[in-house]
């Protein structure tokens, strides 16, 4: 279980990460945390020739807060996200969601820019990006372009960056007060991949759910995505337990779920729903779920 | 915890729980693992490995992989055939089936070695197994063991003619009349997969020639097998095979691979150089070794009281690619059928059967796991048809304390126990009666949530003889283990064994028993670890398996002790002018029975026999050292009358009772463990701190064969769970915390009382959970008969049985 040879390169600045993915295209690979990258070169199932290595790259990490949104850069490890008050004030769904990923160990090296541009299908980043409406800076050769977060996941570990662009921030609107979230996921074992996972942002008028909602579901076979009928569903109603358990069975029907080694498709459509719904009951439920700044 | 945890100044020592003396060097990172040695010049090999279940081997071009910078020796199948002879058997039976270290014109399973190399490190032997070209033409892969005993889609070996490799019925008892009486019958298919312990270290060997012959260093925990398979497969003389086990980082019965061995030793004779080859954990998991995966039918027959009269068993274990143990599981299933009832007639109709999967071989329990499991879920299914509890049903048929020693019909003899107090004391752990409440309370809420109950005996050693009863070999018989004690001129001692230590404390308990034999503080006795099979003593049947530590080895280890003991009192006595019988040894000095005063210092009698040789007595051989090979007196020969096919196959019997506590969620199958109840009886406890360890480690085991583990393979061989991230080991995160009481009921059959212990909590587990996830969903009135119980199953279980009460 060793990588196939490659070469190593660290980059000094974004920009040289950039001039080198030019260089070497397709055949290179940009590496933060590593902690996917390094066991799929050690299956050999990814086997770049070159290894960009941005881990030396001033600047790439930090958060910051600018007119109402979270900056995040990419290389910031999820480690210093969980003990960030900004994430914690600023974004609490986030906060809510990071001991789902993984353990600890993983947590200390793995990056937000690393998961997001992994985009495994049954990570939980992609799904909290996608109901938190976050946008991506990415920087190529040409400049820099934002893409949303939901025109960025593609497919299965497929996205819109291209080969020669750097994910260089992730932008989040700050948590307004008027907002309710919750995050639920269900795995095999304590830091498993999700089977199903869910994130839900709703926004309020009053009494009512505005026309402000996100349901995003993971742990399927393609990406993370929007559960759009479903949100289409709650908004403008009031938040009912029969209403939840509605939404939770037309997410569970709409969204593309596949079957592997630890669920059939029945299943894991099953859990999706239980998982919407238990994100939901957690948006429902204020007390838990009050992130809003105060 | 419930362990004792004081440790008094003085000896007894056996008894006492002594920290784990090794932990201080392996914990600080200081032990010496295979991998941890090094040598100049010393090459690292890797393995070509079949992606294929099922292949027929049409050519090999290794030439690119041999012309790779860095490699220095490539072999193949081709050169395995011309180089050695198949590996010997350690299980004879009817037909020999050649068995090469790699694949010779066909690859049988998914993982199987097809070509090696040796190259200057681990990632250019990586890169070199990726020049080498296969030619495969693959063939139809044999999956299902019942297809591949009915309707083959292939032959896994063209030399029989069948996928069976061994199928047999033993009768015990008066089976047909049981049944004819029979008030009650319960039957039903149960079965179980494929795991495996997944040892820290995984399997690694090092291999040097030079002008005395061949050294391993390897974690084998058989030196026995490892030298008579290297014997015949390189044709080279015992005496110039030297094998060294440094410190192995668990074992679990996995640890015995000959094929690496000779592997390792042709890439080290072809390159000149010594070779290192250490699995990664993918190829831990695709080929090292599994339990097999084991499916019984069993029907057993009640009387209207609930008194079990009678068992017929038909079982089929699928032994995937095994030609060199197979019927391992089928024995130690079969000969243990009772579990801890008194069932006087049993019949077993069992088959062996290969496919093309992983090799299945030793692992903690070996069986009885399986077996524990069809019998526990048959005792419930009968309470409910015989209209009683389950508790109230076992108490009717354990084997009674009274009745012990007990002979079972199968010829094994249980030593000692009392279960139904076994039994009381796990329920008066649990609050049995609480619980039922707060189960009452939960259910009226809607909750699922069960208390699973099993109970089992852990059979300890193994009489080699069993073999003979099963394939008809009559070359090998009893058991038994060698021990060295030397008594060094200062008085300290140092002891080393046969068995291969791979973590079970012996350096801690080994010291506890030589010092109360030799009247010294453990801190004097050195126990060397790992093993050297030119100096240890060691037999045949030498190594760790079956239990066997408590019972056989502790009777070398007290004998050989025993032999300096008698010698230092003789040399005491010549030197002090008095009779040995009126002397002792204690607080590292000789005493006269009941003096105030010690005669003299231990230490001028051990110098006296190291130096002062015209000073002992006469025909005393200097030095105080002795080996001694044990034969366990408990291991017999089958009788000579052929129908007769009782034997003492295993020797002594622990026991315990399981009660887990669980809660399924409805909506996603999960299991959560509430709590885990245990009581056991493995005999005196040499070391109580170390059993209970052994029974945390060992039910941990089984909850992870309950509920998460499986070497799963689809329909064409391929093993689908070749990682950590597929292949699910329950976590810290995931164990509940046990709680253990132990009873102690002395051995009569053991030199210090002791019985066996490492394997004792992975054999109730699997039905004490499955027991309990049962009762969980009682309100459904789902029925489990197969593990392991994954989220998923069960859910759909809930929806079945949901289905079936909207139909109703």
């Amino acid at each position: 279980m060793k990588p196939a040879p490659f070469q190593y390169v660290a980059a000094k600045s974004v920009d040289d990460a950039i001039a080198l993915l030019s260089k070497y295209g397709a055949d290179a690979k940009l590496i933060a945390g590593g902690q996917s990258l390094v066991p799929m070169m050690n299956f050999r199932l990814a086997r770049p020739e070159w290894l960009i290595d941005i881990n030396r790259i001033d600047g790439l990490a930090g958060i910051t807060q600018q007119n109402g949104m979270l900056r995040i850069g990419s290389l910031t490890r999820y480690s210093e996200l969980e003990a960030s008050e900004a994430v914690q004030r600023g974004v609490p769904l986030l906060r809510q969601m990071l001991p789902h990923i993984a353990h600890e160990a993983i947590r200390n090296r793995g990056t937000i820019g690393g998961s997001i541009c992994h985009a495994d299908p049954a990570a939980e980043m992609p799904v909290a990006m996608l109901a938190l409406d976050a946008t991506f800076e990415l920087r190529g050769p040409s400049g820099a372009r934002r893409v949303a977060a939901d025109d960025f996941f593609l497919g299965q570990m497929t996205t819109g960056i291209e080969a020669d662009e750097v994910l260089v921030a992730i932008k989040i609107p700050e948590t307004k007060n008027d907002e309710r979230h919750g995050f639920s996921e269900f795995a095999r074992r304590r830091g498993d991949f999700a089977l199903a996972s869910a994130a839900v942002v709703l926004r309020f008028n009053g009494g009512m759910i505005s026309d402000h909602v996100r349901i995003a579901v993971g742990g399927l076979s393609e990406r993370a995505e929007r559960a759009r009928k479903a949100e289409a569903l709650l908004a403008g109603k009031t938040l009912t337990p029969t209403l939840i358990e509605e939404a939770a069975h037309t997410a569970s029907g709409e969204v593309q779920a596949g079957q592997d080694l630890h669920a059939t498709e029945a299943y894991r459509r099953s859990l999706i729903a239980t998982q919407v719904k238990q994100a939901l009951a957690v948006a429902a439920d204020r007390t838990s779920s009050t992130g809003a700044k105060k | 915890m419930s362990v004792k945890t004081t440790v008094s100044d003085t000896g007894p020592w056996v008894g006492q729980p002594l920290p784990r003396r090794e932990d201080a060097r392996l914990t600080a990172g200081a032990g010496t693992f295979t991998d941890d040695i090094r040598m100049p010049g010393m090459l690292h090999a890797a393995f070509l490995r079949s992606p294929h279940a099922h292949a027929r081997i049409v050519k090999i071009n290794a030439e690119k992989a041999r012309a790779l910078k860095g490699v220095h020796a490539v072999i193949t199948g081709e050169d395995v055939e011309r180089l050695t002879k198949p590996i010997s058997t350690i299980i004879p039976f009817k037909m020999f089936l050649p068995n090469y270290c790699l694949a010779v014109d066909k690859a049988r399973y998914v993982g199987e070695p097809v070509a090696a190399i040796a190259a200057v490190d681990r990632a250019t032997a990586e890169d070199a197994a990726e020049l080498i070209e296969v030619e495969y033409e693959p063939l139809p892969a044999v999956v299902d063991p019942w297809e591949a005993i009915e309707q083959p889609p292939s032959l896994v070996f063209d030399e029989i003619k069948s996928n069976v490799i061994w199928h047999d019925t033993f009768s015990y008892g008066e089976v047909d009349d049981a049944f004819a009486r029979a008030a009650h019958v319960v039957s039903d298919r149960f079965s179980v997969q494929r795991y495996i312990s997944t040892a820290l270290e995984t399997m690694g060997v090092i291999g040097k020639w030079d002008s005395s012959g061949l050294t391993l260093w390897s974690g084998d925990q058989r030196p026995g097998f490892a030298t008579h398979a290297l014997t015949t497969a390189l044709q080279i003389p015992h005496s110039q095979i030297r094998l060294v086990s440094p410190d192995i980082g668990g074992g679990f019965g996995n640890k015995r691979k000959a094929t690496y061995m000779v592997i390792v030793a042709l890439l080290a004779r072809a390159a000149d150089r010594p070779v290192k080859y250490l699995e990664d954990r993918q190829e831990n998991l695709l080929g090292l070794v599994h339990a097999s995966n084991q499916v019984m039918d069993l029907e057993m027959a009640l009387d209207a009281d609930g008194k079990i009269l009678g068992l017929k068993l038909r079982d089929v274990v699928d032994e995937g690619s095994n030609v060199i143990n197979p019927t391992l599981h089928s024995m130690l299933k079969f000969t243990n059928m009772l579990n801890n009832y008194t069932i006087p007639a049993v019949r077993f109709e069992g088959y062996a059967v290969l496919t093309n999967k992983c090799h299945s071989g030793a692992n903690r329990g070996i069986g009885k796991p399986f077996m524990c499991f069809v019998i526990e879920r048959a005792v419930e299914m009968a309470a409910k048809k015989v209209g009683i509890g389950s508790l109230e049903l076992r108490r009717r048929n354990f084997i009674p304390a009274s009745a012990m020693p007990y002979e079972s019909p199968m010829g094994n003899v249980y030593d000692s126990g009392d279960f139904l107090a076994t039994l009381d004391t796990a329920l008066k752990t649990a609050n049995y009666d609480d619980l039922l409440k707060q189960q009452e309370e939960a259910r009226r809420a809607g909750r699922y949530f069960g208390i699973g109950i099993a109970t089992a005996v852990e059979p300890n050693s193994l009489n080699l003889s069993a073999y003979t009863l099963m394939t008809g070999r009559t070359d090998t018989s009893g058991v038994g283990e060698g021990a060295l004690v030397r008594m060094e001129g200062d008085g300290s001692v140092r002891v080393s064994l046969g068995n291969t230590a791979s973590g079970q404390g012996y350096e801690t308990v080994v010291a506890q028993i030589v010092a109360d034999e030799l009247g010294i503080h453990p801190h004097r006795v050195t126990v060397a670890p790992g093993f050297d099979s030119a100096v240890n003593p060691w037999l045949h049947c030498s190594g760790s398996f079956a239990n066997k530590f408590s019972g056989t080895d502790v009777g070398a280890i007290i004998e050989a002790a025993r032999t300096i003991r008698g010698k230092i009192l003789r040399i005491a006595a010549h030197l002090t002018g008095r009779k040995a019988e009126e002397l002792t040894i204690r607080e590292a000095a000789i005493w006269v029975h009941g003096a105030n005063e010690p005669l003299l210092p231990l230490a001028k009698v051990a110098m006296t026999a190291y130096r002062d040789l015209l000073r002992l007595p006469e025909g005393e051989m200097p030095g105080l050292e002795a080996r001694h090979f044990y034969v366990d007196p408990q291991s017999n020969l089958p009788a000579m009358s052929k129908d007769d096919k009782r034997l003492r196959f295993q020797l002594t019997f622990s026991n315990s009772a399981h009660i887990a506590v669980t809660e399924v969620n409805p909506d996603t199958g999960a299991v959560k463990i509430h709590r885990y109840v245990i009581a056991h009886d493995c005999g005196r406890e040499i070391n109580p701190m170390l059993v209970e360890g052994m029974v945390h480690g060992a039910t941990t085991h089984g909850i992870g064969g309950a509920l998460y583990e499986d070497l799963i393979y689809d329909k064409n061989g391929q093993m689908l769970a070749g990682s950590f991230m597929d292949y699910l080991k329950p976590t810290a995160l995931d164990v509940p915390e046990f709680e253990v009481v132990a009873l102690e009921t002395p051995s009569p059959f053991t030199p210090l009382g002791a019985k066996g212990v490492g394997e004792g909590g992975s054999i109730p587990s699997l039905a004490a959970i499955t027991n309990s996830v049962e009762d969980a969903l009682k309100p459904l009135g789902v029925t489990l008969t197969e593990l392991p119980l994954t989220p998923n199953k069960i859910w759909d279980a809930i929806q079945k049985a949901r289905g079936e009460e909207k139909r109703a």
